[in-house]
């Protein structure tokens, strides 16, 4: 049959691709990348075995990391220099490989096909997309201006952002063309973006109004507005899409809003200013972590509390491996990075000993979704 | 500068330096089992309605994808395929599973074509869209196809969870493994029930 002839033919070639890339840190499912910019290094963090596998000496301190499955690769930002390190995983050298900017890496962030990133240059608002790859710029934008993350659509070709000094919802796509809103009065404490699992719909926190936005993507026209607690932050989608879990850091409550209903299904008491919630253990539970540091544990259909613990330290945005089985939050002010069980809704274990400055951990595949 | 792992929680250096430990667990143990049934009726691809009583005796590997998938679902069976060669005369302990999401394209035909490029024992599995359904909830799993003709886009979307779950010999849940999960981490867990 000629469908299943032609198939089976670009199915070897993958395959051959697939059995030659074995290598060291090339894993992405199971080791995550954390910069420190006082030691010049990036930790290789072996989330198997929760332990530090291997320490990579940089020539320039590092601001930022991001990794690619796909290239087996790592990129490291280097605000002071104005330059990207290629980093190949795929090599037992780990080769290194210098990456010229003509602007600022504020934010460097890898696209969901892992062969594109966003590189944003905060004070001169100039946003660009390379390339990897081909180590070429496709998209360069002036007159950009966020104080947030960038979110990029599923397929990678359109990256959305938030202007909360304008109250605008915006984005570009890789043939230039840009699209604004205006979803709210500006200073209005807009957050970060989430995209529903499918790509159609994006989810935005306002804190004054304490409210969540719902944007229609394929017509970029606001939906909904849903009530939920005070103060709310950056919406976090879980992997089956049917819940987005906002953390309403005005207060103690996580509101979960249904992605098919748009409506608030619950707003349930966790831990003091929630900044960060993280899906795991095939969204049955999600943890909510404080700006100090406390942690609750909550069953995500009904929201009840079923565990809590007290980090000893401010922690950063943790990330969940893609079985959904480990938490890895990152506590600078200890140098830890601290590992739960979220089947077992359980603190495990920690690494002790790393820099007072490391940053968020970056991880290739952290998502359960292919498309 | 020293950096060392710490592992369990009750050693005192974990105690003092890094958490103070937990306040309350109300938490059981049992949820996980409750998340996954593992129930299915569907259509294998030599055309048979099977259910997940038709495995009886065997410890599956479970995974929901489609064939027109360009890199997530290959690469998955591509290790469970590593899998079962590895396990030479242990494999017939095994039975892959293959339920395609995109049942309009995903006919039992090109099902066949497309497992047994991967490994003769791999068997593909597809449904009506109710049946489809309810495998897909009986899992817990998401997914969801939006035609190029809805869309206007040119091409079909299809998006599914990329687990890989493992049941024991009656069907029921044991574990799951993430997108990436290497064949040797999935032969040692499978290793465990032999």
């Amino acid at each position: 049959m000629k469908t299943i002839g032609i198939f089976t033919a670009g199915l070897a070639l993958h395959l051959s691709i697939a059995s030659t890339a074995a290598a060291l840190f090339d894993d992405g499912a199971r080791y995550a990348f954390i910069a420190s910019a006082s030691s010049k290094s990036v930790f290789v963090i072996d989330l198997q075995e929760k332990s530090l596998a291997h320490t990579i000496e940089l020539a320039r301190a590092p601001s930022s990391v991001a990794v690619s499955d796909r290239l087996k690769a790592l990129v490291i930002g280097h605000e002071a220099n104005r330059s990207l390190t290629l980093i190949d995983l795929s090599t037992p050298e780990l080769t290194q490989i210098d990456y010229p900017l003509d602007l600022t890496p504020s934010i460097v962030a890898m696209s969901p096909i892992g062969e594109t990133v966003a590189v944003f240059d905060r004070e001169a608002g100039k946003l660009e997309v390379h390339s990897i790859h081909r180590r070429v710029v496709l998209l360069s934008v002036d007159e950009v201006r966020t104080e947030s993350e960038f979110t990029f659509s599923n397929d990678g070709a359109t990256i959305f952002w938030v202007d909360d000094s304008k109250g605008t919802f915006n984005a570009v796509d890789l043939w230039s063309e840009r699209k604004s809103i205006e979803l709210t009065k500006p200073g209005s404490g807009l957050s970060a973006i989430s995209r529903s699992i499918d790509g159609a719909v994006a989810f935005v926190s306002e804190a004054s109004a304490n409210v969540v936005h719902m944007i229609d993507l394929s017509s970029f026209m606001p939906m909904l507005k849903i009530h939920v607690g005070t103060g709310p932050g950056r919406p976090w989608g879980t992997t089956d899409g049917r819940y987005m879990l906002v953390p309403n850091n005005g207060g103690r409550t996580l509101t979960a809003i249904s992605t098919m209903t748009g409506q608030s299904v619950y707003t349930v008491p966790t831990v003091d200013h929630p900044v960060f919630i993280n899906p795991g253990w095939l969204d049955s539970t999600a943890a909510a972590v404080s700006e100090s540091g406390d942690v609750a544990f909550i069953d995500i259909d009904d929201g009840s509390v079923t565990a809590r613990y007290q980090l000893d330290g401010v922690p950063l945005d943790g990330i969940v491996t893609s079985d959904s089985r480990t938490l890895a939050v990152p506590v600078p002010e200890r140098g830890s990075v601290v590992f739960f069980d979220m089947r077992h809704r359980a603190l495990t274990s920690s690494i002790q000993g790393l820099p007072l400055d490391i940053g968020p951990a970056a991880l290739a595949i952290s998502n359960n979704l292919c498309h | 500068m020293t950096v060392r792992n710490e592992t369990p929680v009750s050693r005192p250096a974990l105690m003092h330096f890094c958490l103070a430990l937990c306040i309350l667990v109300l938490c059981s143990p049992g949820y996980a089992e409750e998340v996954v049934k593992g129930n299915f009726d569907l259509i294998d691809h030599h055309g048979q309605s099977v259910t997940e009583h038709s495995f009886d005796g065997k410890l599956r590997l479970v995974y929901f994808g489609f064939t027109r998938c360009p890199d997530v679902c290959p690469t998955t069976l591509f290790e469970v395929a590593r899998v079962m060669r590895s396990l030479g005369d242990d494999a017939a302990k095994v039975q892959p599973i293959f339920i395609s999401v995109d049942r309009e394209n995903d006919t039992p035909e090109i099902l066949a074509g497309y497992v047994a490029a991967f490994h003769p024992a791999m068997i593909g599995l597809t449904g009506s869209e109710q049946q489809l359904d309810a495998v897909a909830e009986s899992f817990n799993v998401t997914y969801g196809v939006e035609r190029a003709s809805d869309s206007g886009s040119g091409l079909d979307s299809v998006y599914h969870s990329a687990y890989l779950f493992l049941m024991d010999r009656q069907g029921a849940f044991i574990d799951i493994f993430g997108h990436g999960a290497k064949a040797e981490v999935i032969e040692a867990r499978l290793r465990e029930y032999f």
